[in-house]
C-alpha cells in the first residue's frame, strides 16, 4: 500500500532533506530518518572524521609515481609511450576508486568538500606531463587539509609536484638568476597568475600585473627534484633558478630570502580578507546558488575569519548560514552529483567505481579532467542544454530499467524516503500512476526535485 | 525464423540490479533464462561480434595524427595532436585514440587490442542496408538470407552452446538454421513513445527544465537535406552506443557461464553522423565513450573467460575524410575495425595505411581499404574457433575464398 502524500511535514524534515541533498550526495534509504531533527549536527559531526579513508591510504605516493615517469623518460621515447598508456590506466583506476569512496562514504559532506577544494585548486589529467599524478594530488594535498588552516592547504597545493608541473612553474627561471640570465622567456608566471586570480584574492580584486610578476619572481626555483636522490620526484627549491632581488608585492617589500619569500607571500595571501571573500563566494556558489547574495557569503566569511583563516571554519560558516537552508532548490546537479545521488538512492555501493567513472565521462564531466585550469564551472546552466538534458534523462532511465527499488519499496514511497518534503505533491501523484517500476524510477530521477539540489 | 525468444522479462526481474553492478555482481543474469539443447559441453573459445550500425567515423576514433595530411583534410574535425593538452591519446607514434574512448587504452596497453584502421568488405556503395547486409552475410549483393555467424555456429562441432544476440530482434548475422537465440534487454523507459512528453509534463512550472526538454526533442528530429529515410533507419532498431554496457553485461555473463553460448552479437547505433558530430565533445564523442565502457563491461563480465575471447568491432562503412557543410561527415568506404580480447595478440596496427592525401582517397571521399573485413572474420573463425579453412571458404564465407586470414593475430593455447 503506497503511503499518501503527508498533509504536513515536521519542520526538521526539510532540514534533513536539505542536509542530505544540498550538502551531500543525496540520501540513501532511511538516511533522512537517521539525520532526524539534527541536520546541522549531522554535517558538523562529519568534520571530525579522517578525510583520508582507508581505501586511499595504501596507494603509491606522487614521489614514486614521478620517479617512475622520470625513469621512463630516460629510457627514451618508446618507453615513455608505453609508460604513459599504463600510467593513464593506473590514474583512471585510481580516479574510479575515489568516486567509489565518495559513493560509499558515510560522510558525504566531507566528500563534497574534497571535491570543492580539488576543483578550486584544479590540476587536470588533460595535460600529459601531469596526468599520472592528478588523483594522488587530491589525496596528498587536498584531503588531509580540508579541515586545516587555509595557509596549510595552500602551501601543500602550491608546493605539490602536480601543481608545479601543471602550471609550468617547474621550469620558471628568475630573469637575473644564475640559470636564467641572458635567456629569453625564462620566467613563467602561470602559477602566480592563477594563484591571485583563482586560488586567493580573485579576479578584479585590485592587484596589478606588477604583483603577478613579483609573485612569479618569488616562486622561481620552486620545482621538482630530478637528479638529486634526496628530492627526486618531490618538491625542490633551486637557489640558482631563483630571482634574487627584493620584490614589491601588494604594496609590501619582500627582501631576498630564497624559498621563504614564496612562503611569506602565500601566508600573506592566505590571511587576506579579500581571499576570504573570494573563497566564501565560491563556496556559496558551489553549494547553494549560482549568484549568492552578500549575506550568505559573509556568513561563510565569518567562519573563515573566526578561526584565523581556516578551511574548516568556512565549512562551519556554510552549515550555520541560514540562507544555505532555503527550501528552494536553486542549483542543478553536476554529472558527478547526479550519478552519485542516483546510485545512493538505490542503495548501491561500488568497489571499483568503474561504472561511475564511465557515467560521469559520458555525461560531460570526466573525472579529474576539467579542460582548463579554472576547473569545472559552478553555474547550473553549464551542465544542462537541450541536448545534454535529454542525454542525462536517458541515462537515468537506463539505470532505472536495470535497477530495483531498494527493499522492494513502491517508487512513490522511496521518493518520499530520499527527498522528504522536497518532493512535490504533483510528482508524487505522477509516480503513483507510473506504468511500472522502471518508468517510476525513471521519472523520479528525471524530476526537477531530483535533478536539482 | 529459427530463433527462440527468451522469456527475458521474467527471469531478469530479480537480478536487474546485477546488470548495473556489472562484473562485481556474482549473480548470473541471464543464464537461468537460457537453456540449450546441445548435449555436449561447449568449447571454451568465445567470439563476440559488435556491429556499429550507421557507418562509424573511424578517423575520429583512431585518428592518424602522424599523417601529414590529417589536420588539413579533417579541418574543424581534427583533434589536437597527441602530447598536447587534452589531445589525442597516443597509440604507436602515428595513430592515436579519441580521448573519449580512453577506456580502450587498457586493452591496447595490455596487448589485447589490434586495430585495422582501414577495413572494408567487398561492398562498394552508399546504402546502409546493403552495406550492413554485406557485412552480415559475408558477401555484397546478397544471394543468401542467412548470416555468416549463423553458418559458423552450424559448422562448429561438439556443441557450442549456440549463438545469442542481445537485442529486441535477431539480426541478420545470426539468422539461419544454426542454433541461435535472442535475449531481449530490460525495459528501457526512454524508448517508449511519448516518454519525454511525460517528463515534460512532470516538470510543470519548472520552465527551465520543461523548455529544454521540448527544445531537445525538436533538435533530435532535425535533419538536413542530405539525410535520407534510410539514414534515419540505419540503426535498425539497435540501441545507441551510449547504452552498450547494459547489453554487454548480459552477453558477457551468458558467455561466461559454463554451459552458456559461445557466440554473441551486440549492436550499437547512432554512428550516422551527417550533421554536427562534434570533435572533442558532442554526439560522436559520447558514442565513443559508450563503446569503450561497453567493451570494458563485456571484458569484466566475462571474467576468466576473457582470456578465451575474441571480439570483433565492425561497422558497415566509414565516412568521408573531409567534413561536410553541416559539421558532419557522409558515407565513405574503409573504417577502423577493432579486434580485441584476451585471446588476441594485439598492441598492433593491422594493414598498411592508405593515406589521406587528396589523390589517395576512395571515390566516395572516404579512406581506401587496406584490410578486407572478412579476413578479420576468417582469422577469428579459423585460428580462434578452430574451424577448418576449407569449410570457412566453402560454406561460411564463400564470397571471400581468396581473402587470407591474418597470421599471428590470435594467441593459441
Amino acid at each position: 500500500m503506497v503511503r499518501e502524500y503527508p498533509e504536513s511535514f515536521e519542520e526538521h524534515e526539510i532540514g534533513a532533506a536539505i542536509a542530505a541533498n544540498r550538502f551531500g550526495y543525496g540520501a540513501r534509504p532511511h538516511e533522512l530518518e537517521q539525520i532526524g531533527d539534527q541536520p546541522r549536527e549531522w554535517l558538523l559531526g562529519q568534520m571530525i572524521a579522517d578525510p583520508v579513508p582507508e581505501a586511499l591510504k595504501t596507494l603509491p605516493d606522487s614521489r614514486d609515481l614521478l620517479s617512475d615517469m622520470l625513469a621512463a623518460r630516460q629510457r627514451g621515447r618508446t618507453s615513455m609511450r608505453v609508460y604513459r598508456q599504463e600510467a593513464r590506466q593506473r590514474a583512471l583506476t585510481e580516479a574510479a576508486t575515489h568516486l567509489a569512496v565518495s559513493l560509499n562514504s558515510p560522510t558525504p559532506f566531507v566528500e563534497r568538500l574534497v571535491r570543492f577544494w580539488t576543483n578550486h585548486f584544479t590540476v587536470s589529467m588533460v595535460k600529459p606531463a601531469v596526468m599520472p599524478l592528478v588523483p594522488a594530488f587530491e589525496r596528498e594535498a587536498i584531503r588531509p587539509n580540508i579541515f586545516n588552516s587555509f595557509y596549510t592547504m595552500l602551501h601543500a597545493v602550491v608546493s605539490h609536484p602536480a601543481m608545479l608541473i601543471y602550471l609550468d612553474n617547474v621550469n620558471s627561471l628568475g630573469p637575473t638568476s644564475a640559470a636564467g640570465r641572458g635567456r629569453k622567456d625564462a620566467l613563467n608566471d602561470r602559477l602566480a597568475r592563477q594563484l591571485l586570480e583563482q586560488f586567493t584574492l580573485g579576479e578584479g580584486s585590485g592587484y596589478t600585473q606588477l604583483d603577478v610578476r613579483a609573485l612569479a619572481h618569488m616562486l622561481t626555483g620552486w620545482t621538482v627534484g630530478v637528479n638529486n636522490p634526496a628530492t627526486k620526484g618531490a618538491f625542490a627549491f633551486r637557489d640558482s633558478w631563483h630571482e634574487g632581488n627584493y620584490k614589491e608585492f601588494l604594496r609590501r617589500t619582500y627582501p631576498s630570502a630564497g624559498v621563504l619569500e614564496g612562503e611569506a607571500a602565500l601566508d600573506h595571501l592566505a590571511r587576506s580578507a579579500t581571499t576570504g571573500r573570494n573563497l566564501s563566494h565560491k563556496m556559496a556558489q558551489a553549494f547553494v546558488v549560482d549568484d549568492p547574495d552578500p549575506g550568505l557569503a559573509s556568513e561563510i566569511l565569518a567562519g573563515f575569519v573566526l578561526g584565523g583563516g581556516r578551511a574548516d571554519g568556512m565549512a562551519r560558516g556554510l552549515v550555520e548560514a541560514s540562507e544555505a537552508w532555503s527550501p528552494e532548490q536553486r542549483k542543478v546537479k553536476s554529472p558527478t552529483d547526479l550519478v552519485l545521488s542516483v546510485l545512493r538512492s538505490l542503495d548501491i555501493r561500488s568497489r571499483s567505481g568503474q561504472r561511475i567513472l564511465d557515467a560521469v565521462r559520458f555525461l560531460g564531466q570526466p573525472a579529474y579532467q576539467p579542460p582548463t585550469p579554472d576547473g569545472w564551472p559552478y553555474s547550473s546552466l553549464s551542465w544542462i542544454s537541450p541536448e545534454t538534458l535529454l542525454e542525462r534523462i536517458e541515462w537515468c532511465a537506463e539505470v532505472a530499467g536495470t535497477s530495483r527499488s531498494p527493499e522492494g519499496k513502491e517508487v512513490p514511497d522511496m521518493a518520499l524516503d530520499i527527498l522528504g518534503p522536497l518532493l512535490k505533491p504533483t510528482t508524487h501523484r505522477r509516480l503513483r500512476v507510473a506504468r511500472d517500476e522502471a518508468e517510476g524510477l525513471a521519472l523520479l530521477f528525471a524530476s526537477s526535485e531530483f535533478q536539482r539540489r | 525464423m529459427t530463433a527462440n525468444r527468451v522469456p527475458y522479462a521474467k527471469t531478469l526481474h530479480p537480478t536487474r540490479r546485477s546488470v548495473l553492478a556489472g562484473a562485481a555482481a556474482a549473480t548470473v543474469v541471464a543464464a537461468q533464462g537460457l537453456s540449450f539443447s546441445a548435449a555436449a559441453a561447449p568449447g571454451s573459445k568465445r567470439l563476440v561480434v559488435v556491429l556499429l550500425r550507421g557507418g562509424m567515423d573511424g578517423l575520429a576514433l583512431v585518428p592518424p595524427y602522424g599523417d601529414g595530411d590529417y589536420e588539413k583534410m579533417r579541418g574543424a574535425l581534427a583533434l589536437p595532436s597527441a602530447n598536447t593538452d587534452g589531445g589525442i591519446l597516443d597509440l604507436d607514434g602515428f595513430f592515436g585514440l579519441h580521448p573519449a574512448a580512453e577506456g580502450l587504452l587498457r586493452f591496447w596497453a595490455a596487448g589485447e587490442l589490434a586495430i585495422a584502421p582501414a577495413a572494408a568488405t567487398d561492398y562498394r556503395g552508399a546504402s546502409h542496408f546493403a552495406a550492413q547486409d554485406a557485412l552480415e552475410t559475408g558477401r555484397a549483393g546478397g544471394g543468401t538470407d542467412t548470416g555468416w555467424l549463423n553458418r559458423a555456429v552450424s559448422a562448429l562441432t561438439g556443441g557450442t552452446g549456440g549463438g545469442v544476440a542481445v537485442s529486441d530482434t535477431l539480426p541478420l548475422i545470426l539468422r539461419g538454421p544454426g542454433a541461435a537465440q535472442q535475449a531481449a534487454p530490460p525495459t528501457r523507459p526512454y524508448r517508449s513513445p511519448g516518454f519525454f512528453r511525460q517528463v515534460q509534463l512532470l516538470y510543470g512550472d519548472d520552465t527551465l527544465f520543461s523548455s529544454m526538454v521540448v527544445q531537445g526533442e525538436r533538435d533530435r528530429q532535425r535533419t538536413t537535406d542530405t539525410v535520407t529515410e534510410e539514414d534515419v533507419q540505419s540503426g535498425r532498431g539497435a540501441d545507441r552506443a551510449q547504452y552498450l554496457s547494459t547489453t554487454a553485461a548480459m552477453a558477457g555473463k551468458m558467455l561466461a557461464a559454463e554451459d552458456g553460448p559461445r557466440i554473441a552479437v551486440l549492436q550499437a547505433s547512432g554512428w550516422d553522423t551527417h550533421w554536427n558530430q562534434g570533435a572533442m565533445e558532442g554526439r560522436l564523442a559520447r558514442g565513443f565513450s559508450g563503446l569503450a565502457s561497453g567493451l570494458s563491461v563485456l571484458a569484466g563480465a566475462l571474467g576468466p573467460a576473457w582470456k578465451e575471447t575474441v571480439v570483433l568491432v565492425v561497422s558497415e562503412f566509414g565516412r568521408t575524410v573531409k567534413p561536410n557543410v553541416h559539421g558532419g561527415t557522409d558515407h565513405g568506404r574503409a573504417v577502423a575495425a577493432l579486434v580485441l580480447g584476451g585471446a588476441v595478440a594485439g598492441g598492433k596496427i593491422l594493414g598498411t595505411w592508405p593515406g589521406l592525401a587528396e589523390g589517395k582517397l576512395d571515390e566516395s571521399g572516404g579512406i581506401m581499404a587496406s584490410v578486407d573485413t572478412r579476413s578479420l572474420i576468417k582469422t577469428a573463425l579459423t585460428q580462434h574457433l578452430g574451424l577448418n579453412g576449407n569449410t570457412v571458404g566453402s560454406t561460411i564465407l564463400p564470397g571471400a575464398a581468396q581473402v587470407p586470414a591474418i597470421p599471428g593475430l590470435v594467441r593459441n593455447g
